[in-house]
């Protein structure tokens, strides 16, 4: 839209911002994928790729995306000479203006992974596998267009003080509010759990989730309505754990963690908890594509992820990133064998291809 | 040039070059050029693309609207958006008018007092205060301990329609309160004297001359307060529950997270479309152009 109206302009002006150099960087961005293969056919290294670029990571803000800059970013930069600019929280909203004007301003993005493959190569650019090794990455959460972060888990917690000895043992007592009484809290949002708690509760195996059958996941979730609130944000779910205003939860491992360091009475049960991840990717007509997958493949690499596990209770996606922790932090790692053994893997494919409607659905049967 | 033609009409003017001065471009009108290129691009050019992508995208029509209103959960969420902008607007004119009034019969260190109380929250910012509400209100909050002690018990007091109405009405009661006091200060208390040396008991005298008197800045604050409540959004996600959702966090929903520009925009143009009508209906009722002017001109 805005282009042609440009283009119906005076031949003057236009010729004149293409001499400016503006024009010529939007073209740039447009064919980017032949132009810069060209460019770039004579190296994957992340050193030159990376040296005297500046790049825009974007994350989610607060405690992680802190955690990304002393990890990640910081050593990159004096590592490498490159330069980040920052911004966030990630929103998927801005990608998609960016990329409808064609000014990507954002270089490398992190985001959840259903809408990583609901947009791949319609936002997003597809990952240059000559430049990120993904051979040390689980394999099931690699896709086209992305590659994973970190790994969490969308876990139970419960209130070790009210349910003394006799705790809650999964979903199926989470939704069983005869044996275990109290306010239960769940995330207001369709793809954060509800409906992979209600199913398993419901007798679902792990391995039949998907795809998910609406109706007997709100069937199930009715039965607690009255019982159950909901947190909107991270920092909302660690202040209902620390405050003790519900009794049992779904939560982010990593608020949970926080939440027990502050004190919180809560505790894990890791049966059935939910492994999920975070991944990068790169929004389609940026101007630095190759210097965007270099840094995704030095974040990715065993050094970047050991660091981001050693400041943040995140695990590593590499196989060779061995994290100097211990303690309570490291019995909060999904990376841990009494974890993993635990976890329920949630389908990211059918997320990205039917987030739309899971979503609309979920809110029509809150809003009743 | 303008300004000696004008003087040179007289003092008064005659009845054209009287019309005619107030049409011709005043210098000191040109300081409102920065304000009104400011609402242009920042205003009034958004809300024209937000309409128009509302027709086009995803495709051209009315099918945006449609949808709506064949989705019952969104009509529910209509309704309740403007059922709990009334809500609060009624607890703010409750709560304002009487506070208001204080502020004009007490000693002017008192009114000092009395406007910081209602301004103070106006410079913390809106996440704090809300969480400072949830602190205060949850079930193990100070307030219901308070509650449990003196033996009342412990009462739901968010993630519900009381929280969401405590929270608004917190934020949105200066306000309330700022207009009322702007029109009661300025009303003539000797008339009241008057209406009581008439034979008025102090009670009719209040009801048939102050009150009548203090609408204009009723009307005002009322409709300040109730707009300013349809587009909340912060103050409900965090205070209530998903079934006290107002129409700004649908519009969120479809906006960034299922990137559907043109309903999103839709829900906007349907909710501006319900509030223009809806004062529509109350200008035949009340004139709200008085509310907003001085009083002194009435009286």
């Amino acid at each position: 839209m805005r282009r042609n109206w440009s283009g119906s302009a005076s031949a003057m002006l236009a010729a004149a911002v293409l001499a400016a150099g503006c024009g010529g960087d939007e073209n740039g961005g447009a064919k980017d994928g032949d132009v810069q293969g060209q460019q770039s056919s004579g190296t994957t290294d992340p050193a030159q790729l990376l040296k005297g670029k500046t790049l825009t990571f974007v994350s989610f803000g607060g405690a992680y995306q802190e955690a990304q800059t002393k990890a990640m970013l910081e050593p990159a930069e004096s590592r490498f000479g490159v330069k980040f600019k920052q911004d966030g929280p990630t929103d998927y909203a801005k990608i998609k203006t960016q990329v409808a004007a064609q000014r990507v301003s954002w270089d490398v993005v992190d985001s959840d992974p259903f809408f990583a493959r609901q947009q791949c190569n319609k936002l997003l650019e597809p990952i240059d596998t000559m430049i990120v090794d993904t051979s040390k990455m689980p394999k099931e959460l690699v896709s086209e267009c992305a590659v994973p972060s970190m790994t969490y888990s969308y876990v139970m917690a419960y209130n070790s003080e009210k349910y003394g000895a006799n705790v809650p043992q999964g979903w199926k007592d989470f939704f069983d509010t005869q044996k275990f009484p109290g306010k239960r809290a769940l995330w207001n949002y369709s793809q954060g759990g509800g409906y992979e708690a209600a199913l398993l509760a419901d007798g679902v195996p792990p391995d039949k989730l998907f795809p998910i059958d609406y109706d007997r996941a709100f069937k199930k979730l009715d039965t607690i309505k009255k019982d159950l609130v909901f947190w909107e944000s991270g920092a909302q779910s660690q202040q209902m754990a620390e405050s003790g205003e519900v009794d049992m939860m779904l939560i982010w491992s990593g608020r949970l963690y926080n939440a027990v360091e502050n004190g919180s009475k809560f505790k894990p049960q890791w049966n059935e908890n939910m492994a999920v991840y975070d991944v990068f990717m790169v929004p389609k007509g940026t101007k630095n594509k190759d210097a965007a997958m270099a840094f995704i493949a030095y974040a990715t690499g065993p050094e970047a992820q050991a660091a981001l596990t050693e400041n943040i209770p995140y695990a590593p996606i590499n196989s060779d990133a061995k994290p100097k922790v211990g303690g309570l932090l490291k019995s909060y790692l999904p990376t841990e064998p009494e974890i993993m053994d635990k976890a329920v893997l949630v389908d990211q494919q059918w997320w990205g291809d039917n987030y739309d409607d899971a979503t609309q659905r979920w809110t029509a049967w809150q809003a009743g | 040039m303008a300004a000696t033609a004008a003087r040179a009409e007289g003092p008064r003017g005659s009845r054209t070059g009287g019309r005619l001065a107030a049409l011709r471009p005043n210098r000191w009108a040109l300081l409102a050029l920065p304000a009104l290129a400011l609402v242009l691009i920042a205003f009034a050019y958004p809300v024209f693309d937000i309409l128009r992508r509302s027709f086009t995208e995803p495709v051209a029509g009315f099918d945006n609207y449609r949808q709506f209103f064949e989705t019952p959960a969104y009509v529910t969420i209509l309704r309740r958006t403007f059922m709990t902008a009334a809500i609060v607007t009624v607890v703010c004119l409750l709560l304002g008018y009487p506070y208001a009034y204080l502020m004009t019969i007490v000693r002017p260190r008192w009114k000092i007092v009395l406007l910081a109380v209602v301004l103070v929250p106006f410079w913390t910012s809106l996440m704090v205060r809300t969480y400072a509400w949830i602190v205060l209100l949850q079930d193990t909050g100070v307030v219901n301990d308070v509650l449990d002690a003196m033996g009342v018990g412990r009462l739901s007091l968010i993630r519900n329609t009381t929280g969401v109405t405590i929270g608004m009405t917190q934020i949105l009661l200066p306000f309330m309160v700022l207009p009322l006091y702007s029109t009661m200060q300025g009303i003539d208390r000797r008339l009241l004297h008057a209406a009581e040396g008439l034979g008025a008991p102090p009670r009719t005298a209040f009801l048939r001359v102050y009150v009548p008197l203090s609408l204009p800045g009723v009307t005002a604050g009322v409709t300040l307060v109730f707009i300013l409540a349809l587009g909340f959004y912060v103050t409900p996600a965090l205070l209530g529950s998903p079934q006290n959702a107002l129409l700004s966090q649908l519009v969120v929903q479809q906006v960034s997270q299922l990137l559907n520009f043109g309903s999103g925009g839709a829900m906007a143009a349907i909710l501006l479309a319900a509030t223009l009508l809806l004062f529509a209906l109350v200008s035949r009722v009340v004139r709200p152009s008085r509310a907003f002017s001085s009083l002194g001109s009435d009286t």
